[in-house]
């Protein structure tokens, strides 16, 4: 019984010892988007919050070309949470991503319009992220996809 | 139906709003940013006194304009942000000031015109675009009338509303023209001196700002509104001799800053014209107010019935008065004295009293139309032929003098009653 005792108790001090440690809460929200050219090679590279990124995968998805990508526009912003939400001119999704070990993974594609986008932009309204489109109506936007109600 | 119709039409215009609220927060603060930057490099760039003033007021209007937006200009813009930008841009007009050796109260009062001068020129750009639009709306009412009655519009016309918007313009248009002069003047205040003694940098800065506010432009196009204004609402009487003293004041006060302008312009060739193209669009201003004037008082003398010969100047204007007077003096037709009284009445009471004598002759005087002389004359002849067809003036005056000596004592009997008696006289009863 003893011997019992004294392997749960060990046991649970190697549990312990293990079991991650969570940081909360936090808040991960861009105040403005950032507006970023693909170079030649699909990589887009962020000054303000110093990082880099092969896009040519989100770039195929969407236009199913991967010759053409130089000339794009990607605008990004990244929620309080933490997750990415990219677009571009003429793109007719949104991408939500998360970070993972040296790069990020889609969440969410969520389609906004079957014309593709005029003049995108994102704006910061906690807990959203706002869709500018042109003069058409904005559109509210969280990790799961549109707002209830602002459906196309 | 309707309702339904409405609140469509609501419910549209309410998103319509909304949409035009949205702005892409990135573009604000690129646009924050390019703004700051280009003050920066102005102030590096700066070399006047005038210069430093301007960028001071372009530094508190880029403060304005985003205060809206402080939050996320200072959220967004690593590590200053909206508030220290501001700062550092006025610290460094400060450095620039005292790198050029400018005294702070100099800077300070030209930045206080400086300030006027963007404030008047605001005020120019919204009465421009409020006058245009009424100008626009009288246009199309008075279409509208003349299909109605197939007459143009006049003073007279029972259209409140019509009549309501042409005071309101006549206010604009004047209200415009006093800014714009006032906007030239408080320009060349900041200069503090004649153009010929500036240098010429000076005269470029003060050449940019001229062109920058529009001066010229907005001159013209005060001519130019002036002039549909007159054209457009066919005013009468008193009304059209406010336009024709607007005229005359807007090319006095054109007077005061012609030459400046000119003085200015000399460098650049396609500029050089421009004082020349002023002056000749106030002629034809001039010219179309006078003849509307001439026309106008033309019609009243028909309208009233009476005949005196078309005139188109203030000579003729006189020389054909005094002729109709005269004639009526002299009387060659022969007409009986009840006649001629009842036409010297009519004149008097339904021309000389109410529009001659009351608006146009002292108006004419005014505007160097006609001289005093030749007023005093007019008066003179009315005068003497009251006198010529009123013969029983003078039997009045006898009649009344005559009335008048017999209710003297009348009247003092009435006012100084016999003294009572005395106590003696009564006891001797």
């Amino acid at each position: 019984m003893k011997v019992i005792i004294i392997q749960f108790f060990f046991s649970f001090l190697v549990l312990a010892g293990c079991s991650s440690l969570t940081l909360k809460p936090g808040d991960f929200a861009w105040p403005i988007e950032s507006v970023l050219k693909v170079d030649e090679k699909g990589i887009i590279e962020d000054k303000q919050y110093y990082f880099s990124l092969n896009v040519k995968e989100l770039l195929y998805d969407e236009t199913q070309d991967s010759v053409n990508i130089s000339n794009v526009t990607l605008r990004i912003i990244r929620d309080m949470k933490g997750y990415y939400f990219m677009t571009a001119s003429k793109f007719k999704n949104v991408y939500v991503f998360e970070q993972i070990e040296g790069g990020l993974k889609l969440t969410k594609k969520i389609l906004v319009t079957q014309n593709g986008l005029e003049n995108p932009a994102f704006n910061q309204r906690p807990p959203y992220i706002q869709l500018l489109n042109g003069q058409n109506p904005p559109v509210s936007l969280t990790k799961e996809g549109m707002l209830e109600g602002e459906n196309k | 139906m309707k309702t339904i119709l409405r609140l469509v039409a609501l419910l549209v215009f309410s998103s319509l709003i909304l949409v035009a609220q949205q702005k892409s927060d990135y573009a604000i603060v690129q646009l924050f940013q390019t703004k700051a930057q280009s003050i920066s490099k102005n102030m590096d760039k700066a070399n006047s006194v005038q210069e430093c003033a301007e960028l001071n007021v372009t530094v508190d209007a880029l403060e304005k304009e985003f205060a809206d937006d402080k939050t996320l200009l200072n959220k967004a813009i690593f590590p200053d942000g909206y508030d220290r930008t501001i700062e550092h841009l006025r610290g460094k007009l400060l450095v620039r000031q005292k790198d050029l050796g400018f005294i702070e109260s100099q800077v300070v009062r030209i930045t206080e015109l400086e300030t006027i001068v963007r404030g008047l020129s605001d005020q120019v750009k919204k009465l421009n675009m409020q006058n245009d639009k009424l100008l626009a709306d009288i246009q199309m009412l008075t279409q509208n009338v003349q299909k109605l009655t197939g007459d143009l519009f006049n003073a007279a016309t029972p259209l409140d509303s019509l009549h309501n918007m042409i005071v309101k313009l006549r206010q604009g248009l004047q209200d415009r023209d006093a800014l714009v002069f006032a906007l030239a003047d408080s320009l060349f205040l900041q200069y503090d001196k004649n153009v010929s003694d500036m240098k010429d940098v000076e005269k470029q800065g003060l050449l940019g700002k001229i062109e920058r506010h529009n001066i010229v432009g907005n001159v013209k196009r005060s001519i130019m509104d002036n002039v549909t204004f007159l054209e457009t609402t066919q005013l009468k009487g008193s009304d059209l001799v406010a336009l024709v003293r607007q005229q005359k004041r807007f090319q006095s006060q054109w007077a005061g800053i012609a030459p400046k302008l000119t003085s200015i312009y000399t460098s650049g060739k396609a500029k050089k014209y421009e004082v020349s193209t002023v002056d000749s669009m106030l002629a034809v201003w001039g010219d179309k107010v006078d003849d509307a004037m001439w026309r106008s008082l033309n019609t009243l003398f028909k309208e009233k019935g009476f005949f005196v010969k078309e005139f188109k100047n203030g000579e003729e204007f006189s020389a054909n008065l005094i002729a109709f007077l005269s004639e009526q003096i002299q009387n060659p037709n022969e007409e009986t004295n009840d006649t001629r009284f009842k036409l010297f009445s009519s004149f008097h009471e339904n021309l000389w009293l109410t529009d001659l004598n009351a608006t146009w002759l002292p108006a004419l005087t005014e505007l160097n139309k006609i001289s005093d002389t030749q007023r005093k004359e007019i008066e003179a002849k009315v005068e003497k032929w009251r006198s010529i067809v009123s013969p029983g003036a003078s039997w009045l005056i006898y009649v009344l003098v005559l009335l008048g000596v017999l209710l003297i004592p009348i009247l003092a009997i009435r006012l100084f009653p016999k003294a009572p008696r005395t106590p003696k006289e009564t006891s001797s009863t």
